[in-house]
């Protein structure tokens, strides 16, 4: 199922000329309001009274935010929460800077109240300003995109959602040893509907479910634990299936086991070979943080920090082997940021940030795309609710697999003396992003091109560039899988966008590899 | 337009007459938060977004005997509270047996905390943040350096209601000023913050000051190896590591076997002299120095909590359910704590520092691994040489990764002076500890 147009969806339907009122049904019926006269009256409160204040630009965000959490411990529920958030938020942009204010009643005369707010914010800050902001051009796109899903997740039971994490947990807790287990899933849906003063009219319905689980065993006075390393997605129900979200609990278990009693590791500069559900985590803070444009001209300095890569070195900086092209893309399929315009109005698509090992592009929204001369938005702009700014937000940053098809197998094979990596543990980056280190879920000693053993308090550490400049073989894609971040945080105040980043399975020569565990007294 | 005080006990008490209604012998939790919330960022020395958001955060517990659902919603108008009672309403029915689930409170003890709300806070409007962040912006201009920063502004109405007989209402304000500046050369940076609830105190200028000083200190900084050091932690430093250490006393993860803070399986370390004897760690929402609301999110009551005493752990937090299975009071629900001062001026901390590092800012900072409460992250923001008692001049940073348990044991002064960080609800002093583990080399400034 691919995404429908609303031009599509209204010729199909024989809508287009008919005059159909939605029913307020209330907020769980939400999604396809689009047609609805209070929506469309908000809408032009907002952009008219903008334009009567003389905003250059304005434009409105109705935006419904809802989900669903439910989650066991050991043999019993943990809680079940449903949460939704609706309201509208206005930016504008007058006098060269922008102001912006929300509100959570839906309602023309109070969407009218909010945009004369907006406007005053704008106006007390324009003084502020060196320069006036510009936005580059964009196409005025009227339509609808929405998940590609067969079962909608909200529509499954909470009964047998408990049902089947009770299950998992039962088996994650078949040990020997005092094991305690959690086990949750989490769904998510955005729909929004945004307009602005150039004719654009979008409305998207956006599906994320986040599945997770982990074991914690205690022997001794000592403990490990062993979470899933399957990853949130935007999809539907069935995705439960193709994750294998229950086949693999029993895997865990044992892994758990295996771990507790796994010897530790040596420190020592040693061969990587990175899972996808470990690396995913390494290419979002290297190389999808680094190539954000705001955080690289000092936006973010106050908070998360700059980047190394400065556009100085745009088309000059060897950031990773001659092999390694590592993408942008915002269509990217169950990826979690892909969606079908971002919160500008802007088409999304896909692009190189790093090509053939050298540093060529940047993540950027309207306003930024002038910053460095080019003439249109990557399409990166996003706001996590009504109430939020929009900013620049990473879109989902992948690996392009190998010409060979090889596998973990084929890797293992050829690697002398490594350490093969599973699943996310600790992670932690330095402000400009070239100190890195990170740890896994579970470790395997690899000798002479075979797994000798599990290993277990395994760290890595590294810088940026030595690390991918250090990568030399790569997966093919029938092993590319995507991992996800369900809420990476940036901004001020601070937002949470969901990403997902793919790749094989790959490996880095020699890469320090420290003993994460602390030495008493140590 | 944020609600009053009025409508919002209202709208409490229209949730607990229509879950009545809807389950009649239901427990039934209500939380209420109505706020206006306003911001303005910049970067580069200039305004880059600025915001006002109104806004509602309505929460409905329902149980029905062990069975429970929550949900939330932002809407308080009486169509999406009935349906939101509903909803829950149906989700509890749906719920299978918990068997940890405890009772709502009833009526708690009233308590008002004066110093909570400001109503010069309530009373900033968009022009009033312009001139503060003018202020704020004025010195990086003057100076030649690049500054970035975020002034942010929250009021609001916080009520907790249950149908058991708890009803309380308590207004809060929040003040956050932080400001980044950077040398032109790329080769400093330092940082200035305010957490306040009141806008009394908040010098905007002599924040961003504070931040071109140390950016400009800190310029060209020299190699420094990685290795073990004796290390002065500013209160900001200071702040990240006990908020570290104080997220991990947690009395069930300590009794199950699973967390530094447990003497084998089934029991803790409660009562054991772990950590160094200058270190007092405690709670008091009523403290002038972390105002809070005198009630924590289930509307218990709060109090004075020892966490710490002179190295001595009084006190792990304990939720309701795993203080009446053990056998305790339940501890906890506090948004914050103050570790109390020492007694050594901040400049004589470095007095007796043969060689070492003066660490402004940490970042980044992440669990590795739990048994030994190592923690990993990053300086930033200004480290500097120390060479027998004196700052020689700045040095790179570094990545650490340090038990903080050890840091804390090991810590032999603390500074008489204070600092607030995180949303004015933690306050700590600058700190000297050893042997903490600057383990490699972050090219970052």
């Amino acid at each position: 199922m691919s995404p429908v147009s609303r031009r599509q969806f209204l010729t199909s339907s024989g809508l287009a000329a008919a005059s159909v009122i939605a029913s307020r049904a209330g907020l769980s019926d939400a999604r396809g309001l689009v047609l609805e006269p209070l929506l469309l009256a908000v809408i032009d409160a907002a952009l008219s009274t903008a334009r009567a204040s003389g905003a250059s630009y304005a434009d409105v965000r109705v935006h419904r935010r809802r989900e669903e959490n439910v989650s066991v411990r050991d043999d019993h529920p943990a809680g079940t929460t449903d949460s939704e958030r609706y309201g509208v938020g206005v930016r504008v942009l007058k006098d060269g800077a922008w102001g912006f204010a929300a509100t959570a009643r839906v309602d023309a005369l109070e969407v009218k109240r909010v945009t004369q707010k907006a406007v005053a914010i704008a106006t007390a800050n324009a003084s502020l300003r060196d320069r006036p902001i510009e936005l580059a051009p964009t196409a005025a796109h009227v339509d609808v995109w929405q998940t590609p899903l067969a079962k909608d997740p909200f529509k499954i039971p909470v009964a047998d959602k408990l049902e089947l994490l009770l299950g998992i947990s039962h088996t994650l807790r078949q040990q020997k040893v005092t094991a305690f287990s959690e086990a949750s899933l989490s769904t998510r849906l955005e729909w929004k509907l945004f307009a602005n003063t150039e004719g654009a009219l979008i409305e998207q319905a956006i599906t994320r479910i986040g599945p997770s689980y982990s074991v914690t065993l205690v022997r001794d006075g000592d403990f490990v634990s062993r979470g899933w390393d399957g990853q949130a997605r935007q999809a539907g129900w069935e995705y439960l299936a193709e994750s294998r979200f229950v086949e693999d609990a029993a895997q865990v278990a044992e892994d758990a086991r295996e771990k507790l009693a796994a010897p530790p590791v040596e420190p020592g500069r040693r061969d990587l070979i990175l899972s996808p559900e470990n690396l995913w985590l390494t290419i979002h803070e290297s190389v999808g943080h680094p190539t954000e444009l705001d955080r690289a001209l000092g936006d973010e300095a106050n908070f998360a920090g700059t980047s190394f890569a400065t556009p100085d070195k745009l088309k000059k900086l060897q950031y990773a082997a001659p092999h390694v092209t590592l993408f942008a893309d915002k269509t990217t399929p169950g990826g979690l940021a892909t969606c079908g315009y971002d919160d500008d109005g802007v088409r999304t698509g896909r692009w190189n940030l790093v090509e053939q090992g050298r540093f060529v592009g940047y993540q950027t929204t309207r306003e930024q795309a002038g910053w460095i001369g080019e003439p249109q938005s990557r399409g990166c702009a996003y706001a996590q609710d009504h109430a939020s700014v929009p900013f620049q937000r990473m879109p989902n940053v992948s690996l392009q697999p190998g010409h060979e098809p090889l596998g973990v197998k084929q890797l293992i094979e050829a690697t002398d003396d490594g350490v093969y990596v599973l699943g996310n543990g600790s992670w932690s980056i330095d402000h400009q992003r070239y100190n890195f280190q990170f740890t896994g879920q579970m470790f395997y000693e690899v000798k002479k091109g075979k797994v000798t053993r599990a290993l277990r308090d395994v760290g890595y550490q590294s810088n940026t560039l030595e690390f991918w400049n250090a990568c030399d073989l790569i997966g093919g894609a029938q092993e590319f899988r995507l991992g996800s971040a369900f809420d990476d945080g940036k901004g001020e105040p601070a937002q949470s966008n969901p990403v997902s980043h793919g790749c094989p399975p790959t490996r880095f020569r020699k890469i320090s590899v420290i003993n994460t565990r602390a030495k008493k007294g140590a | 337009m944020p609600l009053s005080e009025k409508q919002l006990r209202q709208a409490m008490q229209k949730v607990l007459a229509a879950a009545a209604k809807r389950a009649p012998k239901a427990e039934v939790f209500v939380g209420l938060e109505s706020s206006r919330r306003a911001h303005v960022r910049f970067s580069r020395n200039g305004v880059t977004t600025s915001g006002e958001i109104d806004e509602a955060g309505l929460t409905v517990s329902i149980q029905l005997g062990r069975q429970a659902a929550t949900s939330s919603s932002n809407q308080t108008d009486d169509a999406s509270i009935a349906a939101l009672v509903e909803r829950t309403a149906r989700l509890a029915q749906l719920a299978p047996e918990d068997p940890e689930l405890m009772p709502v409170l009833g009526a708690q003890p009233v308590a008002r905390n004066p110093l909570a709300f400001d109503p010069k806070v309530d009373g900033l409007d968009a022009k009033a943040r312009a001139a503060l962040v003018h202020q704020a912006l004025a010195p990086g201009r003057s100076l030649g350096l690049s500054t970035a920063g975020f002034l942010f502004q929250w009021s609001g109405l916080v009520g907790k209601a249950s149908s058991r007989g708890l009803s309380r209402v308590h207004p809060a304000t929040g003040l956050q000023l932080t400001v980044t500046a950077r040398t032109p050369s790329g080769t400093g940076s330092g940082r200035g913050q305010f957490y306040g609830r009141r806008l009394q105190g908040l010098d905007a200028a002599a924040v961003a000051t504070t931040a071109c000083e140390t950016a400009r200190r800190s310029e060209n900084p020299r190699r420094l190896k990685p290795g073990r050091y004796t290390v002065v932690l500013e209160p900001a430093a200071t702040a990240v590591l006990a908020e570290s250490l104080w997220s991990a006393m947690d009395q069930r993860a300590a009794d199950e076997g699973r967390s530094f803070f447990s003497r084998g399986e089934g029991q803790s370390r409660v009562d054991e002299s772990l950590l160094s004897p200058l270190v007092t760690l405690r709670s008091d929402p009523t403290s002038p120095r972390t105002p809070m609301l005198p009630f924590d999110a289930e509307g218990r009551a709060l109090g004075p909590q020892p966490w710490i005493t002179a190295g001595r752990i009084d006190a792990l937090s304990t939720s309701r359910f795993w203080a009446e299975k053990t056998h305790r009071q339940p501890v906890g629900g506090h948004g914050g704590f103050e570790l109390a001062a020492g007694a050594t001026p901040r400049a004589k901390l470095l007095e007796g520092v043969r060689r070492g590092v003066l660490i402004s800012r940490v970042w980044y900072t992440n669990w590795v691994d739990g048994p030994t409460l190592l923690l990993t992250g990053l300086t930033r923001d200004g480290t500097f040489l120390i060479e027998d008692g004196q700052v020689v001049g700045p040095v790179n940073n570094f990545r650490f990764n340090q038990s903080v348990a050890d840091a804390f044991t090991r810590c032999d002064a603390l500074s008489v002076e204070r600092e607030a960080a995180n949303d004015a609800e933690t306050v700590t002093p600058a700190m000297r500890t050893h042997e903490f583990l600057l383990a490699s080399v972050s090219e970052a400034i």
